[in-house]
């Protein structure tokens, strides 16, 4: 059986699209850093390329010989460079912000975080395929038990990417993907309660303790209010109000270029707001650089796409018999499905801004060479479905 | 088994992820929907134009226009971390010392105006300091507490006004003349208000300003696409003298030193081509800097070439002369009665320097005898003297280029009919004229019998640096040319053998009339005189018209040691210079 053809296709279709949209939403990005005008697209162009190249390769090998050393590779090499990196000179990791997320190899800047993404997921599964059989009245202490192991090195990553890198939304798409996972795999429906409500004690401390956190919070509710309390009584909602601050810059741009994107955007190149309106457009921000120039219909198209795409390798999970495989593409699909919902609820306001990309449409090679590995790994896994 | 109810668990994932997903879509839709104020998409831009320069016919720029501008900052809005480097880099860039920046911001809370007077290139500089401190985040984002929007009000560079400047000083004035300052708008342009500047006004005057709409970024630049909307800057015409400066700035100081030497009221002169009517200088002792215009600059901010209407006394005897020629009422070989220098007509006597008994008709030109040309001039009639008097161009605009010329009178027909009046007028009293009507009257001479028109602008250019060049005015046949060739030696005989002979320069040509002239005050002549030569100076390939006018010289009251001199002196100058090359044979 060959690898299935239709993932493919829409998978190039996004990472053609995020060419276009590398192009027309550097504009001003590119006089503000003083580049050449084609600085962006050429080289998400050559990242394009190369993914498309590896999902190709990646698919035409033999799953039983190829998906193990490549998932342990990704997952071992990608851990033991985030463990180094806090170590490694200035010159080889470059700092942003006190976030060291980037390793410079060969006049690239690599974030390792994207590739144990994608190591992490085909680790879990195959240690869950191997460990994890069905609740069968295990009780949930046992349930706990048998978690603790991966509990241990979630913890561990979470705590390199969260702290040393700063990276927030990973640890979100990370910590969810594993739950998601853990309920595949065979855990009881309360034992995935009991995780999410630990967790939600916890995020709530972590959230408490820091200031700028709240500030953060604070900031997105005064926009989400908006939209939740006008479906609740008065006089309960005039107790959540929050006296409104005008709404943060960067939210309030990215509403701004959806608004004027209206249903059928400006016109390719015509937007505004790209034009450093939002800072980051072709990054974080390429939903609401989509969106203003390609209006609703477009954003529309993109999500239509996706979904298809997720279609797809969910599909490829429900055809494998092998488990470890079918979590693998569950895992893929999940942390793709995260990333694109963690950044679509961040540009649409509905929950706090975190430093997601869009998968395959952001501009950044490590991010789409990642996600280039797990749609690859995942058409590998497909040769051994029946996708007809 | 792991994989029981699979197929049921992935499906119902995807109905969740399915469901954030539309959840997502709502929002979008909603926003898309819901009325939002967002920020103005566009901006205009608009600059001004400037008016045109002044330039002399050796390219000189005379009267040019300089842009100013004006640096505004709202204080509230700097970062108080970074007023230092605000402080620092604004005047790096402008030159302002830092302790007058700081004095500035303190004087009061909210936009303050740093410097008014900007010249253009430090404006450049500083438009692109503006966009550094956006960049160094110098400025901070504020709420409008009246529309609650949060906004950041950056560093303004706008234009204040223009400011002409007359890089020479005083030269040329009062015929350049001088501009005032109107307030248009907040922005301060220029209009002429005398001299060239007044008569060209509408050419020099800015035709149309630039003005840009389009789309914007964040920093309110203009995208310029096929959308966006933009009129192009028309800067005022360049106006192209025919003056050069090197000449007239010696010319001018000529007129200053024999000012003192002559210590007279004032001195002009003009220097024309004969041929073509193009002035090569017009110079006065009197002038002024237009910049600074002082209240004894006053009585000079009139340009006298044109305004300083006078009687030429007897210059005017050639051009009476002329007319007899012309009418065929004398022969220059006829005798006159030169009655011993006092002659008794009706109840007026009048007199002559030099006596003579008899003399020829030339010769009443040449020794400048009131007698004979007073008797002469019975000959026409009163007709024919005003008419011809007219034809002269008295009591005419002598040139379009200048305003506000006092244009003089002549006596009328009926009143020339009267013996006495056609006598005074024959030597140039009773008859007013000024120093250009008189200059164009002798062009006639040395060209032929053709009057030509005095030209002082001789082309515009345009933004392009085009130049549309304005042709000689047409000349005018006042005489035949034999009678003109005539006059034109009686005069160099004036020269040569009477009462010019200080202008002699040998190898070239020269001829002229010296004239004195009475002023009259409250009516009455007092002793007080003007005195005057014009004439023309020639070489092989050039004809000059030059005329001298000297007011009120206490010196002397005799042209020949007045007004010759300054005329020899400056046809000295135009030796020097180029203008005129003696043919001297050894």
């Amino acid at each position: 059986m060959g690898a299935d053809r239709q993932l493919f296709t829409l998978v190039s279709i996004l990472i053609g699209l995020s060419i276009i949209l590398s192009y027309t939403l550097t504009t001003y990005t590119v006089l503000l850093f003083g580049v050449n005008e084609f600085h962006f697209v050429i080289r998400q162009s050559i990242f394009a390329f190369l993914g498309i190249g590896i999902i190709y390769t990646l698919s035409q090998l033999n799953p039983d010989k190829w998906l193990k050393p490549i998932g342990f590779t990704l997952f071992f090499g990608s851990l033991i460079l985030m463990i180094a990196m806090p170590f490694l000179p200035e010159t080889i990791v470059s700092e942003v912000g006190g976030a060291k997320r980037w390793i410079k190899i060969a006049g690239f800047s690599l974030a390792p975080v994207e590739f144990f993404k994608v190591g992490f997921v085909y680790f879990l599964a195959w240690s869950f395929s191997r460990k994890l059989g069905h609740h069968d009245g295990m009780g949930l202490k046992n349930e706990f038990k048998r978690f603790l192991p991966y509990a241990v090195i979630f913890i561990m990553a979470m705590f390199i990417i969260a702290f040393l890198q700063k990276d927030l939304g990973q640890v979100v798409v990370l910590g969810a993907t594993l739950l998601f996972m853990l309920i595949f795999a065979g855990s009881s429906f309360r034992f995935f309660l009991t995780i999410l409500g630990g967790i939600f004690s916890a995020v709530v401390v972590f959230i408490l303790t820091a200031e700028h956190r709240i500030l953060r919070i604070k900031s997105w509710w005064s926009i989400a209010q908006n939209s939740v309390l006008e479906l609740l009584p008065d006089a309960i909602a005039d107790k959540l109000r929050v006296p409104v601050e005008v709404e943060p810059y960067q939210i309030g741009n990215s509403l701004n270029a959806i608004h004027n994107g209206g249903f059928f955007g400006t016109g390719l190149a015509n937007g505004t707001f790209k034009l450093g309106f939002l800072s980051e457009v072709h990054t974080d921000f390429v939903l609401a650089g989509l969106a203003e120039e390609f209006g609703f219909v477009g954003l529309l198209f993109v999500v239509v796409v996706f979904m298809w795409m997720l279609q797809r390798i969910f599909k490829v999970a429900n055809r494998v018999e092998d488990t470890s495989l079918y979590l693998f593409s569950i895992g893929i699909g999940l942390t793709l499905a995260f990333s694109f919902l963690v950044n679509a609820y961040g540009i649409s306001g509905i929950t706090p801004i975190k430093g997601i990309s869009v998968p395959f449409l952001s501009y950044g090679g490590s991010a789409m060479l990642g996600a280039s590995f797990g749609v690859g790994m995942v058409l590998m896994a497909s040769k051994k479905a029946d996708m007809s | 088994m792991v994989n029981r109810n699979k197929s049921k668990k992935i499906l119902l994932l995807y109905l969740l992820i399915s469901l954030a997903f539309i959840a997502f879509l709502s929002v979008i839709l909603f926003t898309v929907v819901k009325s939002r104020h967002i920020p103005s998409l566009y901006t205009k831009e608009s600059s001004r134009a400037q008016r045109g320069t002044v330039i002399s016919a050796d390219g000189f720029h005379i009267a040019t226009t300089k842009k100013l501008y004006k640096a505004v900052v709202d204080t509230r809005y700097i970062d108080p971390q970074k007023r230092e480097l605000f402080i620092e880099l604004f005047s790096i860039y402008s030159g302002m010392t830092s302790k007058a920046i700081k004095k500035r911001l303190s004087r009061r809370k909210g936009v303050v105006v740093l410097s008014y007077n900007i010249p253009q290139i430090q404006a450049q500089y500083l438009k692109k300091l503006s966009y550094e401190l956006r960049r160094f985040k110098v400025f901070l984002e504020l709420k409008n507490p009246r529309t609650g929007l949060r906004s950041i009000h950056g560093l303004s560079i706008i234009e204040s006004g223009e400011s002409r400047r007359y890089p020479y000083g005083n030269l040329l004035t009062p015929i350049i003349g001088y501009p005032h300052k109107v307030e248009d708008n907040g922005y301060t342009a220029i209009k002429g208000v005398k001299g060239l500047e007044k008569r060209f006004d509408a050419d020099l005057a800015a035709r149309q300003d630039g003005f840009s709409r389009g789309k914007r970024d964040v920093n309110g630049y203009i995208i310029l696409n096929k959308e966006s909307f933009t009129k192009p800057k028309i800067n005022g015409l360049d106006i192209k003298l025919s003056i050069p400066v090197a000449l007239q700035i010696r010319i001018e100081k000529l007129l200053d030193t024999m000012k003192i030497e002559l210590n007279a009221k004032e001195i002009m002169i003009a220097i024309m081509d004969s041929h073509t009517g193009r002035v090569y200088s017009m110079a006065s002792s009197n002038r002024y800097l237009p910049k600074s215009i002082r209240k004894k600059d006053y009585p000079s901010l009139n340009s006298g070439m044109i305004e300083y209407s006078f009687e030429p006394g007897s210059v005017l005897k050639p051009i009476t002369f002329s007319l007899l020629l012309e009418h065929k009422l004398v022969n220059p070989y006829d005798l006159v009665n030169g009655h011993n220098g006092r002659f008794k007509m009706g109840r007026k006597v009048i007199t002559d320097e030099h006596k003579f008994d008899w003399l020829s008709a030339e010769n009443v030109i040449v020794y400048s005898s009131n007698i004979g040309i007073a008797q002469l001039a019975q000959k026409l009639s009163g007709y024919e003297f005003n008419n011809g008097l007219k034809k002269f161009g008295f009591a005419q605009k002598s040139t379009p280029d200048l305003i506000y010329e006092k244009v003089g009178f002549i006596p009328s027909s009926k009143r020339l009919e009267n013996e006495i009046y056609k006598a005074t007028c024959a030597y140039g009293y009773g008859i007013r004229s000024n120093l250009m009507q008189l200059m164009r009257a002798y062009s006639v001479f040395n060209n032929n019998g053709k009057m030509v028109t005095p030209q002082i602008v001789t082309g515009y250019i345009d933004e392009y640096h085009q130049e549309k060049k304005i042709e000689p005015f047409e000349e005018q046949q006042v005489l035949r040319g034999a009678t003109a060739q005539r006059v034109k030696k009686i005069l160099i005989k004036t020269v040569n053998k009477g009462t010019g002979k200080k202008a002699i320069t040998p190898g070239l040509e020269i001829g002229g009339k010296t004239g004195t002239a009475h002023i009259v005050e409250k009516g009455k002549y007092v002793r007080k005189y003007n005195t005057a030569f014009i004439g023309f100076a020639n070489d092989k390939t050039h004809n000059y018209t030059i005329g001298v006018i000297v007011v009120q010289p206490k010196k002397s009251q005799f042209a020949a040691q007045t007004a010759v001199p300054v005329f020899k002196q400056a046809v000295d100058v135009m030796i020097e210079e180029g203008y005129l090359e003696p043919n001297i044979v050894e």
